[in-house]
C-alpha cells in the first residue's frame, strides 16, 4: 500500500504560527505548502496526513486562510482526504471539522 | 493657553468601579488642543500597570499629533516602579516591560502566556499543555486584529502587558490599541446594515461576539476571532472580561455579557484575568 502525502508542520513550515498574512501565515502556509501536498496526494489518490503537534498558535484566522481556503477551492474532497495526527490540539481539530470546513 | 494639565485621580484603574471615569479621561485628552500636555499624577493612590499602559498607548497617539507630553507631580512609589524614571517625557519605552509592537509576534505572546507558570500551571501535561495554547490562541487573534484592522498605515502600536496579582493569586492581562475600534470598523464597512439594520455599537459588538455580523472585511468566511474570544470567556478560561471599543463597555459577570454605552474610544481595551480556578475549570471539562 502506498504511503500517505503528509506534512508535519512544525519541521516543514513553523512553529511559531502568525495570522491571517505576513510572517509564518496562514497565507503562506497554503499557498508554499498546504496546496501543494494536498495536490500530489489528489492526483496519486492518497490520503493527506497532516501532524499539527509542535507548532502554534493555530488562531481561527491562520485556520481560515490555510485549511478554509483549501476547502473553498476544492470541496468536500478536503474532509475525506486530509488525516490529522494530534496529541495536543484535538480542540484544534474540532474547530476545523465543525466550524472552519462549514464556511 | 498652549498648555493643559490633566489631574489624574486617586484610583486609575479599569477593574474599579470608576472604570467610566478613566475611560473618560482618556477619551477627552484625544480631544484637547493644547501643544503642551502635563500629566499629573500628584493624587494617584492606585494604579494598576496595564491601565497606566492604557494612557501610554493613549499618549502615544497624542504625540503623533506633535503634542509635548509631560509627566508632573509627586510621583508616589506604586507609580515610579512601573516607570522607568521619576518625572519623564513621553517615550514608547517608558513603560517597565510592557510589550509594544506593530506586527504579530509570538514571542511576545510567549513571554507573557509564559507568566501562567507563576499559577503553578505548567506546559508538562497534556492539560497544561492545551491551556497555554487556547490563552497564546487568544492573544494571537487580538494582536491580528489590531494589526489588521486598528493600527495599520497608523505609527502607533498596540500595547500587552501581564501583571501578577499575588494578593487574588491571580494573572492579569492586559491588551490595547488606539486604532479606529471594533464598532467603528463594522461602520466604515457597513456590515452591520446587511444583517441587523440597527445602528448602536453594543449591539454591532454583541453581535460580533456571537457571530451574527460577517467580518468587516465582507468576506462571509471571515468573523470568527470574537465569536472565538466569546467562547473561550463563556468556558471560563478566562475570568473578569472587559472589553472597550468605540461606545461600549463589555464586561462578561454572572454567566452573561453586559454592555455600557460610553463615550467614543477610538481604539479597544482588552483586559482579563486568570486564576488557578480557571485552569482547574478547564482540567474539568475533559473528565
Amino acid at each position: 500500500m502506498e504511503k500517505n502525502v503528509s506534512i508535519n508542520i512544525a519541521t516543514d513550515f513553523s512553529k511559531n504560527l502568525g495570522v491571517r498574512v505576513g510572517p509564518s501565515s496562514g497565507e503562506t502556509f497554503f499557498e508554499e505548502i498546504l496546496n501543494k501536498k494536498y495536490i500530489e496526494a489528489k492526483d496519486t489518490n492518497r490520503q493527506l496526513e497532516i501532524n499539527l503537534d509542535g507548532a502554534s498558535p493555530y488562531g481561527s484566522s491562520f485556520l481560515d486562510q490555510s485549511f478554509g481556503k483549501l476547502f473553498r477551492e476544492y470541496g468536500k474532497d478536503v474532509v475525506d482526504r486530509i488525516i490529522f495526527k494530534t496529541q495536543y490540539f484535538n480542540w484544534i481539530v474540532d474547530i476545523i471539522k465543525q466550524e472552519i470546513w462549514k464556511s | 493657553m498652549w498648555q493643559k494639565t490633566i489631574i489624574l485621580s486617586k484610583v486609575f484603574d479599569f477593574k474599579d468601579r470608576n472604570l467610566k471615569e478613566m475611560i473618560e479621561i482618556l477619551v477627552n485628552l484625544s480631544k484637547l488642543w493644547h501643544k503642551e500636555i502635563q500629566i499629573d499624577f500628584s493624587n494617584i493612590k492606585q494604579i494598576r500597570k496595564g491601565d497606566l499602559m492604557a494612557l501610554m498607548a493613549q499618549l502615544e497617539k497624542l504625540s503623533l499629533r506633535q503634542k509635548q507630553i509631560k509627566f508632573t507631580g509627586n510621583i508616589s512609589k506604586n507609580v515610579r516602579d512601573l516607570l522607568s524614571e521619576k518625572v519623564v517625557h513621553f517615550r514608547t519605552d517608558v513603560l517597565n516591560n510592557a510589550k509594544i509592537a506593530s506586527e504579530v509576534n509570538p514571542d511576545i505572546v510567549e513571554n507573557v502566556v509564559n507568566d501562567l507558570k507563576v499559577l503553578g500551571i505548567s506546559r508538562n501535561s497534556i492539560f497544561g499543555y492545551t491551556f497555554y495554547e487556547r490563552i497564546k490562541a487568544l492573544l494571537t487573534e487580538i494582536m491580528g486584529n489590531a494589526v489588521e484592522h486598528g493600527i495599520r498605515n497608523k505609527n502607533i502600536n498596540y500595547w500587552l502587558t501581564s501583571e501578577i496579582d499575588t494578593k487574588n493569586k491571580q494573572i492579569i492581562f492586559t491588551f490595547v490599541d488606539m486604532g479606529q475600534g471594533i464598532a467603528h470598523s463594522h461602520k466604515r464597512a457597513k456590515t452591520f446594515l446587511k444583517i441587523t439594520g440597527l445602528f448602536s455599537d453594543n449591539k454591532i459588538i454583541i453581535d460580533s461576539l456571537e457571530g451574527k455580523l460577517p467580518s468587516s472585511t465582507q468576506e462571509l468566511n471571515r468573523g470568527k476571532g470574537l465569536p472565538e474570544i466569546r467562547k473561550i470567556i463563556e468556558k471560563k478560561i478566562v475570568s473578569e472580561f472587559v472589553l472597550v471599543t468605540n461606545r461600549t463597555l463589555v464586561q462578561y459577570n454572572n454567566n452573561q455579557f453586559s454592555t455600557t454605552r460610553i463615550s467614543n474610544f477610538k481604539g479597544t481595551y482588552y483586559c482579563w484575568t486568570i486564576n488557578k480556578n480557571n485552569f482547574e475549570k478547564w482540567k474539568r471539562t475533559f473528565q
